[in-house]
């Protein structure tokens, strides 16, 4: 009996040191299991020249496979919305929001694009980056891409202890200048309009 | 990129257009007494974060966040996305230096007016002369005369606002610059709202809106801080 219980104990503990983040198989699998999530995120954009950083909030909301909202709260509101392969980015001008015309993707907004894909469980999918798992929870994001490297240089993502969510993200657009997305209070997998991704 | 190359057209159009609707210099009285028009202007090193909206005649507008580091005659600054991601970045220490520019901002062109505008919005407009006055509607000011022709008003509006007009050498006006401040108080307040407008056939505006402002003292350690 004694030996039973103990082999239940090792078997608890083997469990709990393999997580959800050892193998890319292992984190496509549990991104196959997130529906939507919704969060707050802080941004902070950290300059050399800057005595402080930009500290820009808001929240984001993902359903899968691939609708996004993307909204800035402050300093400046504005919001990047993503459903059925169509994205829309509006901004706020004298106290309006103002559709973009023309949207142009510049290349944060295409780290944000990632971040859905990245929910979806695929990290190394994108043939443009060489992904690399590091321990930690971490994954380094390597453009391949001279011209693409020119803009950001690395992105870092650290994988939350929760299966499926994103603590941060960090872009490095060059030694001096970085900008770090930090995610806080995730909901998973709740009841998600598919309005949230076409209205403002 | 198409946002980025409409964005760089209406600043390049900023320094290289023609005038459209000429104003000249306008007339003033003299006055006796000497207005203290250097009170607009910031002392020290300053950190401005700026909400930036261009717009051109034809309709066309972009939206940037402007970071602006100054202490005269040093301007840093620094323009990007509101996601964060660095458009164009350069110093002016009597010298450019452009530090990052992402196509199409990778233009001296653009570099030099962008510092143009800064100088002219943060610092004293180069004078061989200041003359203070009043015009006919009885708004007082403070002349700049340069050697060659050139000068700025600096003019004291009603609203406790300023407004700074530059005219070229041939006394044709070339740029705006609107202040909206808040009432007058011992400490110096940086506007929370400024808009350029350049007198060419652009029709081109820049609105300039507040987000935060810190006084630095050495070595980067910031030392008060008005956040709006």
């Amino acid at each position: 009996m004694k030996i039973k219980i103990v082999i239940i104990i090792l078997f608890f503990a083997l469990s709990l040191l393999t997580g959800w983040a050892d193998s890319w198989e292992a984190l496509k699998q549990n991104g196959t299991q997130i529906k939507s999530i919704k969060a707050d995120f802080v941004q902070e954009k950290h300059l050399k020249i800057l005595a402080r950083p930009i500290i820009s909030r808001g929240i984001f909301i993902f359903k899968a496979p691939d609708s996004l909202r993307w909204e800035y709260k402050s300093p400046v509101r504005s919001i990047l919305l993503m459903h059925n392969g169509k994205t829309k980015k509006f901004m706020e001008r004298d106290g309006k929001l103002i559709e973009e015309p023309g949207l142009s993707l510049e290349a944060m907004q295409m780290v944000i694009q990632e971040i859905s894909k990245w929910l979806a469980g695929n990290f190394n999918d994108n043939p443009g980056f060489t992904a690399g798992l590091e321990t930690g929870r971490r994954i380094i994001l390597v453009p391949k891409n001279q011209a693409m490297a020119r803009l950001i240089s690395k992105i870092e993502l650290k994988l939350s202890d929760r299966p499926g969510l994103l603590d941060s993200v960090i872009i490095y657009e060059g030694p001096d200048s970085f900008t770090r997305l930090t995610f806080l209070n995730a909901e998973l997998n709740r009841q998600t309009d598919d309005s949230l991704f076409v209205e403002k | 990129m198409k946002f980025t190359y409409c964005l760089l057209g209406v600043l390049i159009c900023l320094v290289s257009c023609s005038s459209r609707h000429a104003v000249h210099v306008p007339p003033l009285t003299s006055l006796s007494e000497k207005i203290n028009c250097g009170k607009i202007y910031p002392q020290g090193k300053w950190q401005f974060v700026h909400s930036l909206e261009f717009s051109l005649a034809d309709g066309k507008k972009g939206s940037a966040i402007g970071v602006s580091v100054i202490d005269e005659p040093v301007i840093e600054c620094a323009l990007m996305t509101i996601e964060g991601f660095i458009l164009f970045q350069a110093r002016y220490d009597k010298e450019l230096e452009i530090i990052r520019a992402v196509p199409p901002f990778d233009n001296r062109e653009f570099a030099g007016g962008l510092i143009s505008d800064l100088q002219l919005i943060f610092f004293k407009p180069p004078a061989e002369e200041i003359i203070s006055g009043k015009l006919a509607d009885g708004s007082r000011l403070c002349r700049y005369l340069e050697k060659n022709g050139q000068c700025a008003d600096i003019v004291f509006l009603p609203d406790h606002g300023w407004e700074i007009n530059q005219y070229g050498p041939d006394k044709s006006r070339r740029r705006t610059i609107t202040a909206r401040v808040q009432p007058e108080s011992r400490q110096w307040r940086p506007p929370e709202y400024l808009e350029l407008k350049a007198d060419d056939f652009s029709g081109y505006t820049l609105k300039m809106t507040l987000l935060s402002a810190e006084k630095i003292a050495a070595a980067y350690r910031p030392s008060s801080s008005i956040f709006r």
